[in-house]
């Protein structure tokens, strides 16, 4: 009797080890998968910087409490668990109960609790760097054990669940050692350690960002993986070009919208031409002359937008009148006024503002002032100028005088954000969301971020109020009504010009399994532990 | 000589002294604030006036500027506004990508330019004279970027000889650091498969870099050779009965040598230069490709870094080929 016990025992461990055998035999590793770009993180201290470059490279380390995906059926996202099992959110919205996921461990081996959590958000809020907009609206962080963490909001904020989808979890104990009163700025700005599939090897600056597999990864390893993850820096789109062409790289980011065309009936490569939350916008200052919102609108109908979207990005691009992209509830096609490009129209405003030609020198006039505004476009980003050339002659034909100057980025970031005094009535802007709610677009037309995010030093006290409603109300279709009347509200007001709603265009070898594009969530642009070379 | 090199050592401070002040002058007139600029959209005005207040950019430009001076006495390039890391370190590991880059170039350029521009000499009039001034034309002529792009389309996309980007062979490890040279590091740890790597992503990017400078000194080479070769001693050497090679070699390069040396030196100012170009086409992470994405962000430590290193590589380069002086024409010295 005891022996069968033992026998049957013995038999149950072989079985055991056998199965956790089986689970790490199981993976087939499908070699490197090799990414060139042009663009280096800000920082892989994900406190420091999460744009969209830094992004790339945190994600292959780093994992958050929610993930988001997208469902292209709904064009909905989707919010599914990663760090965190499960959640329950008060019914005022408040509090947020986290689940943690248990056994999971940081890549130097500290368990993974509630304290990292509570430690991360601490020390991102504590920084106040650029990526605290994540946890500003948290209130107090409890942790009643280990696995649980309990989250407190100032006020109720609706898209938190997506900030907590951006936010990664950093290892507590590293941060501990390594603090020298900078939080341990200057380690994490050389160093990564997270929960993630893959391992920070290392980063040369304007050369290579290398991982490499985490055995211990652990949602575990099975099936087609890439055993290192190479981010190769390719400054010049045509060496891109040539790369991705001979297959020695996988994915080509910058590639030309010239380019894109003819290796779109290329052999072995995919060319994706996918929407993104991000638009390229003239805001207008409204001061002096563009106060009047007719001569706004004339401005908006002055510009060609088919031309610019043609001959600028070759066709990558859409037709957008309104702040909010498409994807992002909130846009609308209803009510909407459609500025395409027409001239008649734009003088029939200007004469109706006032503005005629009444010296004959070609330029319209009110009280003896003629109308002439500046461009800033950013010098590093050459369509912007296209763009502004393109419209200056369109505006010379309606008489109105453009000067396209061309800048660096920071000094048309400067005169944007802060100075209404700034020589510029209008500059180049690509309007980039960070999550996919129109609370983030929105933001930029309250008079709270004068001298900040509002560009365009716009609002009212109606828009304001809406703004500030329709950010804590829990989502359904009647926040959306609100975004869907603050778009007809600002379309009609003419406050920017929306060009296009960008297109990008990412190249890719087709034997590279797994990737589906995503237009909602930049830093899920590579969904690494997902991708994998077929053979 | 100890006189001429006090001089000439002084002169390096007056040109660097100089340099940075004009540096900081076009550096501080461009419109713009990096640390807002880098801090990104949303950042809170406080956090930027800290940044700005822990980096000193909020004082005066006159004493920014003195203590710009006072650090670099001590050595110090200060930090980088995007990386907050010295600038000095960071240049460091730039530095020997970059230094592999130009001396393989110059190289190139050196024993193929004066090996061509004796030949042609030599040649005066004959066919093979014509050939190789209408290449020299055409190298001095043919702009930068063209080049790159041809030599990358024939011998990377059509004949897939040449790889294209970066220095090493991405499955290929590198050697520990010695000197930052790959083709020496690669060479002392005894590893010639990333030695081989090395050379293959050198070429291409030094050729193009070199064919400008080929072109130039073929032509200063020529010249001077041609006048040489028409002086009383040519002719008395070879009445002498020397074997051609002996007049030329011997009698000839060395009485030409001063003008092609100090084109030599000029040209290696162009190289210096045109490795900002270069670097971005063949993403060789070198002090070019640092530099552009420095001043992009406007990263005013990083640009005046590289400023200062780039006018001290150039003087100290000239400064050799005026030492070499004497020692190719004895009668210098006296």
């Amino acid at each position: 009797m005891k022996r069968s016990i033992l026998v049957s025992l013995l038999i149950c461990l072989v079985f055991l080890v056998q199965s956790v055998a089986f689970a790490q035999d199981d993976v087939e590793w499908t070699g490197a998968l090799v990414i060139a770009k042009t663009d280096e993180p800000n920082s892989i201290d994900p406190h420091v910087h999460d744009g969209w470059y830094s992004a790339r490279a945190q994600s292959a380390v780093y994992e958050t409490l929610v993930d988001m995906t997208w469902d292209p059926d709904t064009q909905q996202v989707v919010f599914q668990p990663l760090l965190a099992q499960s959640w329950e959110i008060s019914d005022d919205g408040l509090v947020y109960t986290f689940h943690l996921q248990e056994g999971v461990t940081f890549h130097d081996g500290t368990p993974f609790t509630s304290e990292s959590v509570k430690v991360t958000f601490e020390r991102n809020l504590a920084l106040g760097m650029r990526a605290s907009w994540q946890v500003r609206p948290i209130s107090t962080i409890e942790t009643p054990d280990d696995l649980t963490v309990v989250i407190t909001l100032n006020a109720p904020y609706t898209p938190f669940l997506m900030a907590m989808s951006r936010a990664y979890v950093m290892n507590q104990s590293l941060i501990a050692e390594h603090d020298e009163g900078d939080h341990a700025q200057a380690y994490f700005n050389q160093n990564m350690n997270g929960t993630g599939p893959y391992k920070f090897v290392r980063w040369d600056r304007e050369s290579v960002i290398e991982f490499e597999a985490n055995l211990d990864y652990w949602r575990g390893w099975s099936g087609k993986h890439f055993e290192r993850i190479i981010l190769r820096h390719v400054p010049d789109p045509a060496t891109q070009r040539l790369l991705i062409e001979q297959g020695e790289v996988d994915f080509a980011m910058q590639i030309t919208p010239d380019d894109a065309k003819s290796l779109q009936s290329a052999d072995g490569v995919t060319v994706v031409a996918g929407s993104a939350i991000a638009t390229f916008d003239f805001p207008i200052k409204i001061r002096g002359a563009l106060e009047d919102v007719l001569v706004r609108q004339a401005l908006s109908y002055s510009f060609p937008y088919d031309d610019a979207i043609q001959g600028i990005r070759g066709g990558f691009g859409q037709r957008v009148y309104q702040p909010f992209p498409q994807g992002v509830p909130g846009h609308t096609s209803e009510g909407l006024i459609e500025y395409d490009y027409d001239p008649a129209k734009a003088t029939e405003l200007l004469t109706e503002a006032g503005w005629t030609d009444s010296d004959g020198d070609g330029i319209v006039d009110k009280d003896g002032e003629p109308l002439e505004l500046e461009l800033w476009t950013i010098a590093a980003l050459p369509y912007e100028r296209e763009a502004g050339l393109m419209w200056q002659s369109a505006l010379s034909e309606i008489g109105v005088k453009l000067d396209v100057v061309e800048q660096s980025a920071i000094a048309t970031y400067a005169a944007a954000t802060y100075d209404f005094d700034a020589p510029a009535d209008m500059y180049g802007w690509v309007v980039s969301m960070f999550i996919p709610d129109a609370s983030d677009v929105a933001r930029m037309y309250s008079t709270t971020n004068w001298s900040g995010l509002n560009t365009s030093f716009y609002g009212s006290e109606e828009t304001d109020a809406l703004i500030a409603q329709a950010v804590q109300m829990p989502d359904g279709p009647e926040r959306t009504a609100i975004y869907e009347q603050l778009a007809r509200i600002i379309n009609n007001d003419a406050v920017h010009i929306w060009i296009w709603q960008e297109q990008r265009i990412i190249v890719h070898r087709n034997n590279v399994g797994g990737y589906a594009y995503n237009p909602s969530d930049y830093i899920r642009e590579f969904r690494y532990y997902d991708m994998y070379r077929e053979s | 000589m100890f006189y001429f090199f006090m001089r000439r050592f002084i002169g390096l401070l007056i040109v660097l002294w100089a340099m940075t002040a004009v540096m900081f002058i076009i550096v501080r007139s461009i419109p713009g604030d990096p640390v807002a600029g880098m801090s990104g959209f949303g950042t809170p005005r406080y956090v930027i006036e800290n940044t700005r207040e822990q980096l000193g950019l909020n004082l005066p430009l006159y004493e920014q500027y003195f203590n710009y001076l006072d650090d670099l006495l001590h050595g110090n390039l200060g930090l980088s506004i995007e990386t907050r890391n010295p600038v000095a370190q960071e240049m460091g590991a730039k530095f020997a990508a970059s230094a592999e880059l130009v001396l393989v170039s110059m190289f190139f350029s050196v024993t193929i330019g004066v090996f061509l521009g004796v030949v042609s000499a030599a040649r005066w009039g004959r066919p093979s004279d014509s050939v190789i001034r209408f290449i020299s034309l055409l190298g001095a002529a043919a702009p930068l970027f063209w080049i790159a792009l041809i030599f990358q389309l024939v011998l990377f996309r059509q004949l897939h000889w040449l790889p294209v980007d970066g220095r090493l062979d991405f499955a290929i490890t590198p050697p520990p650091r010695a000197t930052g040279l790959l083709l020496i590091d690669s060479l002392l740890a005894g590893n010639l498969p990333a030695f081989g790597s090395a050379i293959r992503h050198l070429l291409l990017p030094a050729l193009a870099l070199a064919l400008n400078s080929v072109g130039l000194l073929v032509r200063q080479t020529r010249a001077s050779m041609l006048q040489v070769l028409n002086d009383d001693y040519i002719r008395t050497a070879r009445s002498k009965g020397l074997a051609e090679r002996i007049v030329i070699g011997r009698h000839g390069i060395r009485n030409a040598a001063i003008p092609i040396v100090t084109e030599v030196g000029t040209q290696f100012g162009a190289i210096l230069g045109a490795t900002f170009l270069v670097e971005i086409v063949f993403s060789w992470p070198g002090l070019g490709l640092y530099a552009v994405r420095a001043i992009l962000n406007l990263d005013y430590p990083v640009i005046m870094g590289v400023a200062l290193l780039f006018t001290f590589i150039y003087v100290v380069a000239n400064f050799l080929v005026d030492l070499s002086y004497p020692f190719l024409d004895p009668r210098i010295s006296r």
